[in-house]
């Protein structure tokens, strides 16, 4: 699929049925679960071990960001007064010219457009898909494992951070002439 | 005169042609919302969304050509056209030669290119003159808006297949996907004249290969097309402060070349710099010093090109594309003056 291509509508089938009919096992997946994730792999790495062939796993995934960092669809749904001003004018101005195709295409359209709107805005209201507050709220219970892998994570991306901003011009591949 | 954006101009002069030619079709990945404008008026029928998969919907397109249909096929970047060279190669390119003429391909090839805007180098490429060194492919690259409305027109009425580029520091919405303002730590240097100007009130198509001169000078000829232009202009005006007289050609049209304009030009000046975004090795800077030595002209030679892979960071990437400070030393030095 594209960035506003449904897969439904550009494939026949389903992938997993395409997947089943190579013989293989297929099973789909919540990618924002990192625990399901952890679990379908293993099952799927244990099958192969054994010598039972490859397996096919599908894992739904949100993209919290556009593709772009600046796509046009999340910053209307973040900013819609702002965003929408600029495009209504000239999406009226077209749609009502004079030669062109028929009302009902026309109108076919604009609700295709008010759909991948609808669909974008929807995405961004499920923020629960975020892969760490899915972990953190299944082991919460947990508040002394928490913690550590809390703290594993934070000293892990500091060091980095660090690494990073103490690189000399050489390191950084900054003196190439 | 009206004033329009580079960007604008295209969709206005698609919109022209597309109400007075129902064989002229639009695909590409998320073309109904990029392309909404046109896709609110002309409906799902002409303005087609495609999967992400350049190879099936190039060939498709070729195909719809064959079939009596002028698609615009959008290859969102350039750099992604590989994935879609069988189809433009060994068939858009080829049907008409194999053919004898009887069968045509009216596509037209409608890609973003270039960099400047801090995107790697898998994002910014030129290319142009890969896909110029093959037969049966026109090139077009416009500089300003009048001329992306004029050769989009152009590449429409052709009968064979075109490649339409539009440079992302002209094209503005490119820009804003791309992150625009929302990227504190990246600048862009974007030439005004090239991104808004004047546009005629009707589109018409502009004579295919028709360089045009945007200022004329006795001491050196800079050739260049889309930002090289601007850039060729603004080195331009720094030399005349230092006493050397340029002329600035845009070529506006990589395949088929403007032969006899350079040629005139450079016969005259003795000097030539070619200022080419594409990459430096076996691309259009060495094809002009040959048509040039082919063609019996006395001259001195420089180009500013690119001459590697393009960096990420900003201030790589600076480094690594032509600018304006390149091109006035490359100029000093053919001029045998020192920069002061």
């Amino acid at each position: 699929m594209a960035i506003t291509t449904l897969s439904s509508s550009v494939t026949s089938g389903s992938l997993i049925e395409r997947a089943k009919s190579f013989g293989m096992d297929a099973k789909e997946t919540d990618g924002a679960d990192v625990q399901a994730v952890w679990d379908a792999a293993k099952s799927a790495i244990e099958h192969a071990r054994k010598g039972d062939g490859p397996s096919y796993l599908h894992f739904h995934c949100r993209r919290p960001e556009g593709h772009f960092l600046g796509d046009l669809l999340i910053r209307i749904v973040r900013h819609p007064v702002k965003e929408l001003k600029e495009q209504v004018g000239p999406l009226l101005k077209s749609v009502t010219k004079k030669k062109g195709t028929s009302l009902g295409e026309r109108t076919g359209s604009l609700a295709r457009i008010s759909s991948v709107l609808g669909k974008t805005f929807k995405s961004q209201l499920f923020k629960d898909k975020d892969p760490l507050e899915t972990l953190r709220q299944k082991i919460v219970s947990d508040k002394e494992r928490l913690k550590i892998i809390e703290k594993e994570v934070t000293e892990e991306i500091q060091a980095v951070v660090k690494k990073a901003l103490h690189m000399n011009d050489d390191q950084a591949g900054r003196n190439i002439k | 005169m009206k004033t329009k954006s580079f960007a604008q101009s295209i969709e206005s002069a698609l919109a022209q042609a597309m109400a007075d030619d129902d064989r002229i079709i639009i695909m590409g990945e998320d073309v109904q919302m990029i392309r909404v404008n046109l896709f609110s008026r002309f409906g799902k029928e002409r303005v087609l969304n495609t999967p992400i998969s350049e190879s099936a919907f190039l060939g498709a397109a070729v195909s719809a050509a064959l079939s009596g249909l002028k698609p615009i096929v959008e290859i969102m970047l350039v750099d992604f056209i590989a994935l879609a060279m069988d189809a433009v190669l060994n068939h858009a390119a080829k049907v008409k030669k194999f053919s004898g003429g009887d069968w045509r391909v009216p596509l037209v090839i409608r890609t973003a290119c270039g960099g400047g805007y801090g995107d790697g180098g898998q994002h910014e490429q030129s290319l142009w003159g890969w896909l110029a060194h093959i037969p049966g492919l026109s090139v077009l690259v416009p500089s300003t808006p009048a001329d992306a409305g004029g050769l989009m027109l152009t590449a429409i009425e052709h009968e064979d297949p075109v490649v339409y580029f539009e440079h992302k520091l002209l094209a503005d919405y490119w820009l804003d996907y791309m992150g625009g303002n929302s990227r504190k730590t990246v600048t862009f240097d974007i030439p005004p004249e090239g991104a808004h100007g004047p546009v005629p009130n009707e589109w018409e198509a502009i004579p295919m290969g028709q360089a045009v001169a945007r200022r004329e000078g006795k001491d050196i000829t800079i050739i260049s097309v889309a930002v090289g232009v601007h850039r060729s202009i603004e080195a331009a005006e720094i030399l005349e402060k230092k006493g050397v007289d340029a002329t600035v050609i845009d070529l506006r049209s990589i395949s088929p070349l403007d032969k006899e304009m350079v040629c005139e030009s450079v016969a005259h000046t003795g000097r030539l710099i070619v200022v080419d975004e594409d990459y430096k090795d076996f691309g259009l800077s060495g094809e002009w010093a040959a048509v040039l030595s082919e063609a019996g002209v006395s001259f001195k030679f420089a180009r500013v090109c690119t001459d590697d892979t393009i960096p990420y960071a900003r201030d790589l990437e600076d480094q690594t594309l032509p600018n304006t400070e390149k091109i006035v030393k490359s100029a000093l030095r053919l001029m045998k003056k020192t920069d002061s």
